[in-house]
């Protein structure tokens, strides 16, 4: 169903019952942005109806206008700025956005993937050449995987091609995490939640990480022996993790639902200051934002939040939010947004 | 024999870059022109089978065995510069900033397609290398082309050759196909010693 909306500067709750389609308006600001969806890995499985084909077009006030449009059409994906066909890292720096939904919660809890996917979209965010180095390092560790499950010859020259992209990722990688430590920290002083020591650091699956290329080269070659038995490449910066510990613990082992769910936003809140750091204000995406969180908690993340400039949150729980400032409300049923 | 120009249409769609529609277009076009523009066409494209082949020194493609530059007595002979497919030495030769001869590869490393070492004309180049003071890697600026010229570098230098590579001020991910000759010309003469 077509839907045309302007959405203004300031906080946007959006209220409805689950299934009004809440997230799926979250969903297309998402999409209008990333090029991605944030539920699903499938971009297909956002076309209603089974339809093959859709497009979300939105235009950025920043200081020039700046027409994005992503379209899927016939199995392909185009993304044009301004009408003209675009790279991915012109189009991402258009529009940055950050976004928290419940299976976001990985990131805190679920397996290492998760928290090098959150770990890159700051290295993306951060640097231009971001998305290069991120390309560049999962090509090459295609191309000796594949060697690895051939007759592994010529393994030498892969291992060099990878120590030098690993060495660019893990440099962009350790760069991010040590300003999201700080970014971190301020959030945490400022939202005031009471959650204890929270510490995050960045580990390397190399053990040589930091210590340059030719460090990297050897390491890797170490490993050969054991990466050719095993047909996988076994070391590298895909074997990265972020480590994220509550007062020394796991946060799986230590933290309630409400205090991960408040650990999260925190962390998204670090991370959207990072950006602001160094580009634009991202804007904001939280969906269901108060699940989970008892009133107090959300008052506090509440004082980080207000000042933003575009935050769009969804609930299905309008009393929660009484009292706080809203700039803008929302109802949303049958795919419909209503202004309250 | 099925409809001629469902055949055409056919043969039409499988080249690179061209789909059924435009296949459909071009043989529509060529229906509508004259019967010598059509035999032009088909003549054509049976001569460049007939009449030209690879080099057995270099591997560019031509009409007479050695080629044209392999046999110029005014270029360089003791300088190579590599590259990955034939059509790869045109864009170099209009830069004017290399005056030594080629040597196609044809192709690049590649595990994921299959292409080691042994699919590409390494043998054939170690060959090459009596008399020769520089070989320049001007492979593709990206994965396939960082590593074949990383593979190359570490062979040739263990012979004793000087082994440049192109000053490539774009980023990874390129080819030498769609860079300008400025560009190129400035990578050329900016290639620096691996
Ligand atoms: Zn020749």
């Amino acid at each position: 169903m077509p839907l045309d909306l302007a959405l203004e500067k300031g906080v946007h709750l959006i209220v409805g019952d689950n299934g009004a389609g809440k997230t799926s308006f979250l969903e297309s600001v998402y999409l209008l942005a990333t090029t991605k969806s944030f539920r699903t890995s499938r971009i297909s499985d956002c076309c209603s109806h089974g339809s093959k084909n859709f497009q979300v077009v939105g235009e950025a006030s920043t200081e020039k206008r700046t027409r994005l449009r992503i379209e899927w059409k016939e199995g392909e994906r185009i993304r044009s700025v301004n009408g003209r066909v675009s790279g991915l890292g012109e189009y991402l720096s258009v529009l940055p956005i950050v976004s928290w939904s419940s299976g976001d919660t990985d990131v805190l809890v679920g397996p290492p993937d998760a928290r090098r996917r959150f770990i890159d979209r700051g290295v993306v965010g951060l640097s231009s050449g971001g998305i290069g180095t991120i390309s560049t390092y999962r090509k090459t560790l295609l191309e000796k995987r594949r060697l690895l499950q051939s007759n592994g010859r010529g393994l030498e020259v892969w291992n060099e091609m990878l120590s030098l992209s690993a060495h660019n990722l893990i440099e962009l990688r350790a760069k991010y995490v040590e300003r999201l430590k700080t970014s971190l920290k301020a959030v945490l002083k400022a939202s005031d939640l009471g959650l204890g020591d929270l510490q995050v650091s960045y580990k390397t699956s190399l053990k040589s990480g930091r210590e340059g290329p030719s460090a990297i080269m050897k390491e890797l070659m170490g490993a050969s022996k054991r990466e050719r038995v095993m047909q996988l490449p076994l070391l590298g910066p895909h074997r990265d993790d972020l480590s994220i510990r509550l007062s020394g613990f796991a946060v799986r082992q230590v933290a309630s639902a409400g205090e991960r769910k408040a650990l999260g936003i925190a962390l998204l809140l670090a991370h959207a200051a990072v950006l602001s750091e160094v580009g634009s204000e991202p804007v904001y995406l939280l969906d269901d934002a108060d699940t989970e969180l008892d009133v107090s908690r959300l008052r506090s993340l509440w004082r980080v939040i207000s000042h933003r400039q575009q935050v769009f949150i969804t609930s299905n729980r309008p009393l929660v939010w009484e009292g706080l400032e809203i700039d803008h409300f929302w109802t949303c049923g049958d795919g419909q947004l209503n202004a309250a | 024999m099925s409809d001629p120009l469902v055949r055409l249409i056919g043969e039409l769609s499988r080249l690179p870059g061209i789909g059924p529609k435009t296949a459909s277009r071009l043989a529509h076009y060529v229906l509508k022109g004259s019967r010598s523009e059509a035999s032009n066409l088909a003549q054509a494209i049976t001569d460049v089978k007939d009449l030209l082949s690879n080099c057995g020194r270099c591997n560019a493609i031509t009409a007479i065995d050695p080629c044209q530059i392999c046999t110029d007595p005014l270029r360089d002979q003791s300088r190579i510069c590599v590259v990955e497919e034939p059509f790869n030495i045109g864009p170099i030769e209009r830069t004017g900033e290399h005056q030594g001869t080629y040597h196609v590869l044809l192709g690049a490393l590649s595990p994921q397609r299959g292409i080691g070492p042994k699919e590409l004309a390494v043998e054939q180049l170690l060959h090459r290398l009596d008399g020769i003071e520089e070989v320049i890697l001007a492979t593709n600026p990206n994965v396939e082309g960082e590593a074949t010229a990383l593979y190359l570098a570490r062979i040739l230098k263990s012979k004793g050759i000087e082994v440049s590579r192109l000053a490539f001020g774009m980023p990874v991910g390129g080819d030498i196909e769609y860079t300008d000759e400025v560009t190129l010309g400035r990578s050329l003469a900016g290639r620096r010693l691996l």
